[in-house]
């Protein structure tokens, strides 16, 4: 009897377990993707200089380039989530270290005032390295669901990939 | 006698077995829902996308079909609605956008109206961000404001320019920001027309 009743518990609990991933919770969801998918040259110049590879869009001319890169993220139909983070990945093919700098820009074009977070990077010979805004970068508060980064890539450097980091509704 | 006893010895496991399959019952029921609810999202969301014709579009189609077991024509009478609801929502979130920048703005402009002035690292600063306007990163834009100026406090900067069109000061002004980096980072810009066509571009910028 006591064993009847306790293994009829433990199937209980486990498939309680194994039922619970239905309920509906936040949770946070990013997107990624390598540079070419996102990102291209500002000025018609970086055209020539610019090398839009699957892996990284590099600059190979003798003169930085500007490169401006776009997120996608993903909507509730009504709840608007605010974006937690985004950024690039950056590399350094060159010989000798290199500074990246980028700006983060968020909302629309009709706007007359508008808020920008900046950063740099210096990145050591043959090496890599990134740079996120984040809640902290903006104040404490989070981003509205249009982000854009664009970057002062010296020659030698690259973007290589990007990434935002969102809240989704998982009901 | 005996068969009551086991019928009482049996009652807890059959009671479980019961719930087991009450519980698989549900989690199947819940997660087709939310499987029909996502084809439906895409179906959706892709209706008014030109017809591909040949094998990847009817593959698709026919996945689709698969998953909703309609012909997906069905689902696209809410894409009206969903069309309104973007154009709502992209407005209240541009006013909501704009309002929190106009006072991030005044916030800056209330900073850098209170400040006294460190000379020390005010002069530095003025440098470091007139430096970055003539780097030559910014030249081949080939674009060079009709003014600037520079004035630093204590912590908060006041950049200012003059540009012959809008087009040439949006430019400049994402240049300018995508080479500043640490040495200014939080920025407030403001862009206005003036009459006589020129624009001007007005940056308030935590540099410390």
């Amino acid at each position: 009897m006591k064993y009847s009743i306790g293994l009829a518990s433990l199937v209980v609990a486990v498939a309680s377990v194994l039922a619970a991933p239905v309920q509906a919770a936040d949770e946070t969801n990013e997107v990624g993707g390598n540079a070419v998918s996102s990102c291209q040259g500002n000025l018609p110049a970086s055209e020539t200089t610019l090398r839009k590879r699957p892996l990284a869009v590099q600059n190979e001319g003798t003169t930085s380039a500007f490169i401006t890169c776009s997120f996608s993220t993903q909507y509730d139909s009504e709840d608007i989530r605010e974006i937690g983070g985004f950024g690039v990945f950056l590399n350094n093919k060159s010989a000798t270290p290199k500074t990246v700098a980028c700006t983060g820009v968020a909302g629309f074009d009709s706007g007359a005032t508008n808020v920008f977070v900046n950063k740099s990077v210096v990145i050591a010979a043959a090496g890599e390295g990134e740079i996120f805004f984040t809640a902290v970068d903006n104040g404490g508060e989070g981003y509205y669901p249009l982000v854009n980064v664009s970057c002062s890539v010296p020659a030698g450097a690259g973007i290589t990939d990007t990434y935002v980091v969102f809240g989704v509704d998982d009901a | 006698m005996t068969i009551a006893m086991g019928w009482k010895r049996k009652a807890p496991l059959l009671l479980a077995v019961a719930v087991i399959v009450v519980l698989a019952a549900v989690t199947a029921w819940v997660r087709q829902s939310r499987i029909d609810v996502r084809a439906d999202d895409v179906q959706a969301a892709t209706v008014h996308v030109p017809v591909v014709t040949g094998d990847v579009a009817e593959s698709s189609q026919s996945r689709a079909s698969r998953r909703t077991g309609t012909d997906g024509r069905a689902s696209g009478a809410d894409v009206p609605e969903r069309v309104k609801a973007i154009i709502e929502r992209r407005a209240r979130l541009r006013d909501e956008a704009s309002s929190k920048a106009e006072a991030s703005k005044q916030k800056a402009v209330a900073a850098y109206r209170a400040e006294k002035v460190d000379k020390a690292w005010a002069t530095q600063k003025e440098t470091e961000l007139s430096g970055v306007a003539t780097s030559a990163a910014l030249a081949q834009a080939k674009i060079v404001p009709k003014s600037f100026d520079v004035d630093c406090k204590t912590t908060v900067c006041r950049l200012n320019g003059t540009f012959s069109t809008l087009g040439e000061a949006e430019d400049w002004t994402l240049y300018y920001m995508s080479s500043v980096g640490n040495a200014l980072p939080n920025t407030v810009v403001s862009k206005t027309q003036n009459p006589d066509g020129t624009t001007n571009v007005e940056i308030y910028g935590r540099a410390r």
